[in-house]
């Protein structure tokens, strides 16, 4: 694939959220326009500006994005939808991006905005039905990793639900996040179990909410005469599917196989990265994902969770935003949101959240496919 | 070969359903078939490259691209090794049930119904009985 560093520069110059949350009576219309409406005073531009848009949502149906962009203002911009399912906001991302770095448009925002409704998918309508199916949600195909991960690498259920600990206290420090209430390991242990070792507070909130990003070439944030010291440079971005293998767990190797093309494309390694935010929709992920990212040696994880590595101010701030476990999941906007997340850090303007001297941050989402998303950062300090 | 059921990584309960009380199909086809001899499941081959699919399908072969003319219906035995397992909690109304990952002899790694409780590493056995839930193949613990 052509590594983005080889296309134009493309910069992140405004973010935006709508705070995620329950299922509420608001329109779907009023949490994307309130995400692209901040996004777009973040920059510091109108949205006359913007050339193209790029839609992600899951489950408010076909053709989302024209009735709610309309009340923006009449500019004719090219809107596209997309759908990838828990990474749908990252593949808008990176439409966004390279629509950019082609040079089909100056000046492209990404938004994702969603709320909780049926959902029709691809999967379960093949007709390739197993003895199960019916019987294992997301959550089992996690826990049944978790498991392996625990017979594996001597790791204890309480360490897997530290990720939890970590991240619903970054959570609490995050205005815009679904969960904003720091929890202890007792509680976190405590609540309602789900399914193997994973409890209630070890899966995320599936609720509604909004995010925006709008990127930028050079030429445009010139013209547009954008502040060149808070624009975030896109350094790559990556997009694999799963290869069949005998791997036990596809979600380990995607991660793994699309972190060394990462790694390659941006000429860094996990060593340069400060930030990372990720799919941690359960806290076992975390984990192997952390190692399968090359952050740690497989089996290490868990200890330097407990040592406060990953921790804001540690080694690696890992889900500063309170991650999917706290910040949530909406679907369509988590992939964008984590890429407001690693802006601000990266901005250094995450308030209490902010890791010291970020300099260069990640982004991680999978989805059922199953597919990854990963991109890199650079902020402009 | 990977004998993965298909990816459910959402959040929401996505994937496959069917009515609990319906013997479990694929393309119309019965996952599996219980004889004098015990259950057998069945699977799907591919001609030229040897994978073994379950649940089997009719598309082409996921690993080397063939046409579905090169897929063949094949019979498995259901025995293999449990690699993990999770009881599942949250299953309303269906109550709590035991989920287990087990490496067929043949190959695949398949997701079944545990009868109850077993170490990793067990050998087990597919069976379909009244005591079970003759509608659905349940593993259990296979005596020496």
């Amino acid at each position: 694939m052509n590594p983005l560093r080889n296309l134009r520069q493309v910069y992140v110059v405004g973010v935006g959220l709508h705070r995620y949350q329950a299922a509420s009576a608001t329109n779907y219309v009023s949490l994307g326009t309130e995400a692209v409406r901040e996004a777009l005073t973040d920059a510091a531009i109108s949205w006359s500006a913007v050339d193209s848009a790029y839609v992600a949502n899951t489950r408010i149906g076909m053709a989302a994005g024209r009735p709610m962009l309309r009340y923006l203002g009449s500019t004719g911009l090219a809107i596209t939808q997309v759908e990838n399912a828990s990474a749908s906001g990252s593949a808008a991302f990176r439409q966004a991006v390279v629509d950019v770095a082609a040079g089909f448009s100056e000046v492209s925002v990404a938004v994702g905005v969603d709320k909780p409704d049926t959902v029709l998918t691809g999967p379960g309508r093949t007709g390739v039905v197993g003895l199960v199916d019916d019987l294992v949600r997301p959550v089992t195909h996690f826990a049944l990793i978790a498991q392996r991960y625990i017979d594996g690498t001597g790791t204890t259920p309480a360490q897997i639900a530290r990720v939890a600990v970590k991240n619903l206290g970054n959570g609490a420090r995050n205005p815009y996040a679904q969960r904003q209430r720091a929890r202890t390991l007792d509680e976190v242990l405590a609540s309602k179990p789900i399914s193997g070792v994973l409890t209630a507070l070890q899966c995320t909130p599936v609720g509604e909410g909004a995010a925006a990003v709008i990127v930028m070439s050079r030429d445009a944030i010139e013209r547009n005469e954008v502040e060149a010291k808070r624009a975030v440079r896109v350094l790559a971005s990556v997009t694999t599917s799963e290869e069949v293998s005998d791997s036990y767990s596809a979600d380990v190797a995607l991660t793994a196989t699309s972190s060394t093309l990462l790694y390659e494309n941006a000429g860094l390694g996990p060593e340069d990265i400060d930030v990372v935010e990720m799919h941690d929709a359960f806290s076992i992920e975390e984990l192997f994902y952390l190692e399968s990212m090359g952050f740690c040696a497989e089996g290490e994880a868990a200890d330097r969770l407990d040592s406060g590595y990953f921790d804001i101010g540690g080694r690696h701030a890992v889900s500063p935003s309170g991650g999917l476990l706290a910040m949530g999941h909406p679907i369509g906007p988590t992939g964008v949101g984590q890429i407001v997340e690693v802006s601000k850090q990266l901005r250094g303007e995450a308030g209490d959240r902010q890791h010291p001297e970020a300099r260069v941050g990640l982004a991680h989402m999978v989805g059922v496919g199953a597919v990854c998303i990963m991109h890199m950062l650079a902020g402009p300090g | 070969m990977s004998g993965f059921p298909p990816r459910q990584l959402g959040e929401t309960g996505l994937g496959a359903t069917e009515s609990a009380d319906e013997e479990p199909m694929s393309f119309g086809m019965s996952l599996f078939e219980v004889g004098s001899n015990g259950a057998l499941l069945h699977a799907s081959t591919c001609a030229n490259c040897g994978a073994v699919y379950f649940p089997p399908q009719p598309f082409g072969c996921e690993r080397c691209g063939a046409e579905p003319t090169a897929l063949a219906p094949i019979d498995l035995v259901p025995e293999g090794v449990l690699e993990t397992f999770a009881i599942v909690h949250s299953l309303d109304p269906a109550g709590e049930v035991i989920i287990g990952e087990v490496r067929l002899d043949s190959g695949p790694l398949v997701r079944v119904r545990l009868a109850a409780l077993a170490d990793v590493g067990c050998r087990m056995i597919g069976v379909a009985t009244p005591e079970t839930d003759a509608s659905n193949l349940c593993f259990v613990i296979k005596e020496r």
